[in-house]
């Protein structure tokens, strides 16, 4: 029950190099993921020791209600920073919430390091219509992140 | 909320999903989240997916990086399309037609669900110019098994509409990805759900920036969310590796199915 062989027998590159470079896309995530997830769990433990969320929708009684809130009028729709200026700002206060969001913007930023790192790797081995390939979808990707929420067709 | 994550993770990293459908209904119907917050922590569950289950999927050269990197231009830009349009369209009109293709598309694999691996797959122009035949480990039979990719020009279309489908709708559209190479590239099982899976994050993380940016994304929410998914993933890969291309098939025409009457369910306004 074997498949039929390749016909193009002749590999991109060879089964060491294109090993090695698997390893280093998985240890880019890797490293990726457990950065993200520490600063997620300092957050939620600093959250816990402090029990504030450092905004002002807290966890006191009157305003317990509002963490589920959701507002459609405001940008942002609930009451926890939402840009990379106001993210930074939090952190630098030691707000519980900015610390978190801060893990969840590294946590977005690992398929586009991912990404980035495969355009590298391409880039190494000299193959040419993957780096096109992979330079288009990093271009894309940041198209995405700074141009279209700028437009005002996707503010909605 | 943690637990649930821990086997939406899980199942999401077997068949190459991103759990959006399977976190989504839990928050809003359970927990009595927001439609939107929900939609938002979906979006970074798919990232955590993804980004969890391909440390170990690409380190065990299941995952086909050629094939994900050749499709991705297809998901990205579908995905912005998609976010475009969002405004105007009718999203219950939407999930009705998906839900609708989703359910037909289970009678192909029903017919081959004993099908361990593809068989007489030729490459085509394609696939021969950018080497997307390749080759995998198998852990159950410690053998390693080449083979070819079809129909790559289909997939890439198939693709676009997948991407379409999660800027529109704030999902990972994993179960199409997987469709398309199970279906188009006839790619063997586990390599197309651990593709979708590496391909996934990246169209998650298209549409992420905008939803981020909007306040969709409540770290109340999405901090347990986040942890319990990545934990699910870690589990989920370590049953992939060991588990047969036919065991996967079945778990992905199960999910499949409720994915597809639950898209059909929001269509009518069954469910929020």
């Amino acid at each position: 029950m074997k498949d039929p062989i390749p016909e193009n027998d002749k590999k991109p590159y060879d089964e060491k190099r294109y090993a090695l470079m698997q390893s280093v896309l998985s240890r880019t995530l890797l490293y990726g993921v457990l950065l993200s997830t520490s600063i997620i769990v300092i957050g939620l433990v600093y959250m816990a020791a402090t029990y504030s969320t450092g905004y002002a929708c807290d966890f006191t009684e009157a305003s317990l209600s509002c963490l589920l809130n959701y507002n459609p009028n405001v940008i942002p729709h609930g009451d926890y920073p939402n840009t990379l200026i106001s993210i930074a700002s939090g952190v630098v206060q030691l707000k519980p919430f900015a610390i978190i969001q801060l893990g969840v913007m590294v946590l977005l930023a690992t398929p586009v390091f991912r990404v980035f790192a495969s355009l590298v790797l391409f880039a190494i081995e000299k193959d040419k219509p993957f780096i096109l390939i992979t330079l288009l979808v990093l271009l894309i990707l940041l198209f995405s992140f700074f141009v279209v929420p700028e437009i005002p067709l996707f503010k909605a | 909320m943690f637990l649930t994550s821990i086997g939406a993770g899980a199942i999401g990293a077997i068949v190459g999903i991103g759990g959006g459908l399977l976190v989504t209904p839990v928050l809003t119907l359970i927990f009595g989240v927001d439609i939107h917050l929900a939609i938002g922590a979906s979006i970074i569950a798919i990232i955590a997916t993804s980004s969890g289950g391909a440390i170990a999927y690409i380190k065990d050269r299941i995952t086909n990086i050629r094939v994900g990197m050749y499709l991705e231009i297809a998901t990205t830009l579908g995905a912005i399309t998609g976010a475009a349009v969002a405004a105007y369209v009718n999203s219950a009109l939407l999930f009705g037609f998906f839900g609708a293709i989703l359910l037909f598309s289970v009678f192909p694999l029903l017919r081959k669900r004993n099908q361990e691996l593809p068989q007489g797959v030729v490459n085509d122009s394609i696939a021969n110019r950018l080497h997307l035949n390749s080759s995998y480990p198998e852990l159950t039979t410690k053998e390693e098994i080449p083979y070819n990719v079809q129909g790559s020009l289909l997939a890439l279309v198939i693709m676009y509409g997948a991407g379409i489908l999660s800027g529109l709708l704030g999902i990972g559209a994993g179960a199409f990805k997987v469709l398309g190479m199970e279906n188009a590239m006839r790619l063997p099982m586990k390599v197309s759900t651990t593709t979708s899976n590496f391909m996934i994050g990246v169209t998650a993380a298209a549409s992420a920036g905008i939803y981020f940016v909007r306040g969709d994304v409540n770290p109340f929410i999405v901090a347990p969310v986040v942890l319990g998914i990545l934990g699910g993933a870690v589990i989920g890969t370590r049953i992939l590796v060991k588990a047969r291309n036919s065991t996967v098939r079945t778990v992905f025409i199960i999910v499949l199915l409720a994915i597809a009457f639950e898209m059909i369910a929001r269509a009518f306004g069954l469910m929020t």
